[in-house]
């Protein structure tokens, strides 16, 4: 990326990063209180769901 | 005439005493034993399943990807029930996804969502694996699927935003961008990626103006700060511009955002 194409085109300026996966689930499977991943997959705000921090 | 409390007492004890009696275990229940083939089978059946969840999870925990994928194959191949099944093909997908297989993590989760269509987090990571594989046609069905799941999920509106943004559905971006910070007004990496919405679309001010809530949350955002030099570089302002690809250079953790802010820095 270069400085002038970043200057003309702000479609060159990089998102921010991808989520990051969420982690493994026991056999007891996604329901239930103790089921983190899908705690966090179904959180409002950023930080429960685990939301990269730029 | 003669009272009748003292039957009426002991009524009320023998009830008393055999509500107890009822509730008392003195001996274990016998395990159910059977001989029926079948019933066996599925007893095995369900003893191999726990031990092969057991397994693949503590290799999972213990980042041993190959030892957790032979698990969760083998767990998959057994069939089982729900929510094993989707279960498996969950954590086996995050085995495949570790291992550098996203087509097959993803034909996983896919999976999974067709044996549990409410599973909320095959949803997210099918999304995530497909930005990260760059395949945005299916981020963004990914990501409509989620939306329709949980539209006030945060993951659901970050992933397909992020999917419509690089696709150049601006709209829809705004709108997942938006729903997220209705929700969470605090997290300045949504105003960033609104701003950049904002800037494909060519209304700078309004870019400008979630840049600098973005770094109002987060003054260290460096990636925000350069793009608000960028903003006020367009704009003709070129000592605002200077001073912010300077910070920039000063706080950017990724090197080629430092060197390129320290370029736009000396050549201004």
């Amino acid at each position: 990326m270069g400085a002038e194409l970043v200057l003309g085109d702000p479609a060159a300026l990089v998102p921010s990063a991808p989520p990051a996966l969420l982690g493994p689930i026991t056999e007891n499977g996604r329901t239930g209180w103790d089921c983190a991943p899908e705690r966090a997959a179904r959180a409002h705000t950023a930080a429960a769901a685990g939301l990269p921090g730029d | 005439m003669r009272s009748r409390a003292p039957v009426f007492a002991l009524a009320l004890f023998a009830a008393a005493s055999a509500g107890a009696l009822a509730q008392t275990y003195a001996t274990p229940t016998a395990a159910p034993r059977t001989t029926d083939p079948r019933a066996l089978a599925a007893l095995a059946l369900r003893r191999e399943l726990h031990e092969r969840f057991e397994r693949g999870l503590a290799a999972e925990n213990r980042g041993e990807w190959a030892g957790a994928e032979a698990e969760f194959k083998r767990a998959v191949a057994l069939d089982p029930p729900e929510p094993q099944g989707s279960t498996a093909r969950y954590d086996l997908a995050l085995a495949e996804a570790n291992l550098g297989r996203d087509d097959a993590a993803a034909e996983l989760l896919h999976q999974a969502l067709h044996l549990d269509p409410s599973f909320a987090a095959a949803a997210a990571n099918l999304v995530a694996i497909e930005l990260r594989r760059g395949d945005l046609p299916a981020a963004r069905a990914a990501g409509d699927r989620f939306v329709a799941l949980d539209p006030q999920a945060a993951l659901a509106r970050y992933g397909r935003g992020l999917a419509a943004l690089q696709s150049g559905d601006l709209a829809t971006a705004r709108g997942d961008f938006g729903t997220l910070l209705t929700n969470d007004p605090a997290y300045a990496v949504a105003h960033y990626d609104l701003a950049l919405v904002e800037l494909r679309a060519g209304r700078d001010d309004a870019a400008r103006a979630e840049l600098e809530r973005a770094l109002t949350l987060s003054p260290a955002y460096a990636r925000a700060r350069f793009a608000l030099g960028t903003v006020l570089l367009r704009d003709g302002q070129r000592a605002d511009a200077r001073i912010a690809f300077d910070r920039c250079a000063h706080d950017a953790a990724d090197p080629v955002l430092r060197a390129l802010a320290a370029d736009l820095r000396d050549k201004l």
